[in-house]
Formats: C-alpha cells, structure tokens, sequence
C-alpha cells in the first residue's frame, strides 16, 4: 500500500502531502498513532460521564487527526467535541462516540496495513 | 535560547520539535500548563518563544498564558498559541491575554517556522533595545552627576578665589551656603505659598557662593580699607553686584539659561532691601527675587559674626537680634520667620563649621589671612 493509498481510505493525501511536504516524514507520525492514547481516554471519559475529560480528549483528537488531514476521523472528533463543548444537552455523545470508534478503527487497521507495506524510499 | 513547545499531544509536541529542528532551532517540550511553568523556571532566561495548545488537563493554555502574562520576569517572552480551526472565542482570549500570534491546527509547518522566527527576532530585538537604554540612562545619569559636582566645584573656586582676595579665609562663602540653605529649608515648610521647591532652594545654595563675584573687580585700596568708606569709595564698592551679574552673562556654553539667571539675580540683588533702600536697583518687596532674598540674609549674618577688617565678631545672640530688629535694613517678614526657625542652626553653622577643602592656593593661606587680620 503507498501513502496515496492509505489516503484515499481515510482523508486528503493532496492536503497532507502539500502540508508536511514528505511521505517519511507523514509516516513518521502515522507510525506514532498506535502509541497515543487519547482515544482510549475519551472512551473512559464517555462511560464516566466526565463531560468535561471527553470534551478534552475529543478536541485533542480532532486536532491531531486534521493536522494529519485524516478528514473522516476529524469531522466525526468534531462532531463528538462540539456536542461536548455544549456538555451533552441532547445525550448524542455515545452514538457520537460509536461513529467515530468506527472512523478511528478504519485510521488504525489502515496505517498499520501501510506501515507493514515495505515503502521504496521517501518521495515528494 | 530554545523555543518551549507545551501540548498534551506527544504527536503534536514531535510534529513542532521536528519543524524547529529542521530549521535548527533548538526546542524543549512540557505535557500541560504545570509542566511549562517548571520549565520556565528552570530554564530561566533561556526561553525566546513558547508554542502553546489549549486545551490540556491540569492547567489549560489560556490560564497558563495569564499566569506567564502575569510574572513581570516571563512576561515579555512571546506564545503563540496554537489551537484547531473554529475556535474565534479562543483566538480573541489569548490576544486579550497578550499572546503575540495566533496559529489553527491544521498547521502548515511553512507557516509556524516564520511566525516562532518572526517572534523570537522581535523578542531578542527588544530585549537589545531595552538593555541599550537601560545602559544609556545609567551613563546619562553619571555624566549628569560629575557635570553637576564639576559645576559646584567650578563655583566654589570661583567664590574662593573672591573670597582670597578680600582676605577673607573662604569659610564665608561656605557658610552662606549651609545657611541659605537653611533658610531655603525653613521657607519651603513655613510659606508654601512663595513656591520655593527643593529643587529650586538646592540650585539657589548652590550658586549662593557666586553672591560676592563682582569684588573681583574693586581695587585693593577699597576691598582692604579697614576704616569707614567715603561716600565715593562705597559707590564704587556697590558696583560689586552689578558687575558681578555682568561677567556672569558673558559666561556662555557653561550653564543653562535658568541657572545663569539665578546667579546673575543673587549677584546683582543680594544687597536690595524690603524697603527698597538697599542697592544697586532699589528693588522693594517681592521685586526683589527670592533667591536673592535668601543669600542676602544668609550673608548679612555670616558677615556680623565673622571677624572682618573693619570689624569684630559678634556672638550668634546678637547677631540675630540686630537683625530681627532692623538694623541690618529690612528683611522681608517671611525671610525673618524663617531666621527664628533655623536660629539654633545657624547659631550652631556661626560656632563650628569646617568648610570642604577647595584647592585654590597654598595651605597656609587660611593661617597667613589669620594672621593678617
């Protein structure tokens, strides 16, 4: 799988590329996700009713997703965090949550499948 | 000097590390608010700029932002703060706050680099600039200092070299000075209302020693005549204060205008009187500039209880009832309110007064007038 690839499944290759400039240096970062927690941290939050945590982990994640330009992922962080920002008057967040667990769980399985993918050398 | 990146994102904190890196600009990272104020503490003065996100656990971004705002030794080190799209309400807060620069997430990596470089030059650029003028005002004030202290020095020699010449040991004009500005002192807290300021009665005891200036200009066989001068003799004598007043104004490029006028109205009038019967404008009551006033008093008593040529030495006692009681010519009433407030000081300056030494002549020239008189 090239990055291009990897792109098409789960946001905009054109913005990424034209941002951080470098596939090493995207796969770099992309090889970081599988390490960071905040997803695990938002979910505990949710199941806790902790507004506040959830709406702190869902911000960071949206942050973290769009400066990756991981577009789904980011737009259901987004949706999930505005919800949490207005503390949840409608109890929309756990659906909110499952949309984007499913968005999430696509960034991961993909990434994991393009890092196992032996890349030729770094392109523009 | 290292940029200080505080996110709660390690990806974020590694993505910002990398950009600096890459332009070679040293970077240290801190996980939320607490951790970004130890390492400003401990890397105190090592900071040029601070990448800040906002929302992080334990202390936020805009709350971090005001406690830096707020510590006058952090206060001037730049943050941008970076935060995701959207968020105008964060942007408008952290601009109110002092923040330098505002960055959305998705950053552009272009984009960061030249805001962080931007920031840091405008940093270093200020604090050059504000060490320069720290530097210069010290060293103005220093100049302003030794020109001040040369300016008295040049008027005492000046005093001192009159004062030689009328044999007189030249304690007296060092006297008038501790005495006017005793007066000055006692005029200040009595009558307000005349004006007098510390600063101006500082300048008046300053330039008081030039009151006497003019006798430079009297020949020897008036200056030293120990008996009574005839009524010619004394004309040419009152010649002392004008003639003093115009060799000051031909000093030029020395002091300033305000100064220059000050000395000129002490020489000119110190010898006026309240009823107008003194010399050499006949000038009457509040004509007569307070400064002048003030020199003139402080004379007229130094004089009465110093020993001179043509007289013995009066005890402090009866000099400031000869005074008081008008027989040194009529002083202004406020001008005598304020001899019976300093009357034990100057009783105190006419006993004991050792005058600064001034380096106008030999040694022995206080020991020879001595024994001349």
């Amino acid at each position: 799988m090239t990055v291009k690839e990897c792109y098409e499944r789960i946001g905009d290759y054109e913005e990424v590329i034209g941002r951080l400039g470098r596939e090493d240096r995207i796969c770099r970062y992309l090889g970081k996700l599988g390490g960071d927690r905040t997803f695990d941290d938002l979910c505990r939050a949710v199941e806790a009713g902790d507004v506040e945590q959830a709406f702190l982990c869902a911000h960071n994640l949206k942050g973290l997703y769009l400066n990756l330009s991981m577009t789904h992922a980011g737009q259901a962080a987004s949706a999930l965090c505005e919800a949490l920002r207005a503390g949840d008057p409608d109890g929309r967040a756990p659906a909110l949550l499952e949309a984007l667990r499913g968005q999430h769980q696509t960034v991961l399985s993909t990434v994991d499948e393009l890092l196992r993918t032996p890349q030729e050398g770094a392109s523009q | 000097m290292k940029v200080l990146i505080v996110d709660d994102v390690s990806i974020n904190r590694d993505l910002l590390t990398d950009i600096l890196d890459e332009a070679e600009l040293e970077s240290i990272t801190a996980c939320d608010g607490v951790e970004c104020l130890e390492v400003l503490e401990a890397e105190r003065g090592n900071i040029q700029a601070i990448l800040l996100d906002l929302n992080m656990p334990r202390m936020n971004g805009l709350t971090t932002l005001r406690r830096i705002k707020q510590d006058p030794t952090l206060c001037d080190i730049p943050v941008i703060v970076i935060s995701a799209q959207g968020e105008v309400r964060a942007e408008t807060q952290s601009l109110m706050l002092g923040a330098s620069d505002f960055i959305h997430k998705p950053f552009v990596p272009q984009v960061v680099l030249h805001r962080v470089r931007n920031a840091c030059q405008l940093f270093l650029h200020q604090n050059y600039l504000e060490k320069l003028v720290e530097r210069q005002t010290r060293e103005l004030r220093e100049q302003a200092d030794r020109i001040q202290q040369t300016n008295e020095r040049i008027i005492d020699i000046l005093g001192t070299v009159v004062e030689y010449r009328d044999l007189e040991s030249g304690e007296h004009i060092f006297r008038v000075r501790e005495l006017t500005a005793l007066l000055a002192q006692s005029m200040i807290a009595l009558h307000p209302e005349t004006g007098l300021t510390k600063e101006k009665a500082d300048l008046i005891a300053a330039a008081s020693p030039l009151h006497d200036l003019g006798k430079i200009t009297i020949s020897d066989t008036i200056l030293l005549k120990p008996g009574k001068l005839t009524p010619r003799e004394f004309e040419l004598m009152k010649t002392h204060t004008t003639n003093g007043a115009q060799m000051l104004q031909h000093i030029e490029g020395v002091w300033d205008a305000e100064y220059t006028q000050l000395c000129c109205e002490i020489c000119r009038h110190h010898h006026e009187r309240y009823d107008g019967r003194g010399y050499p404008d006949g000038l009457k009551g509040d004509e007569i500039p307070l400064s002048a006033q003030l020199v003139s008093l402080a004379d007229v008593y130094d004089a009465l209880v110093s020993k001179r040529v043509y007289k013995s030495a009066y005890d402090p006692d009866t000099a400031f009832q000869m005074i008081v009681s008008g027989q040194c010519g009529v002083f202004d009433p406020k001008l005598i309110d304020c001899l019976h407030d300093a009357r034990e000081g100057f009783a105190r300056l006419a006993h004991h007064y050792t005058p600064p030494r001034v380096e106008t002549g030999g040694d022995g020239a206080s020991l020879e007038r001595t024994e001349l008189a």
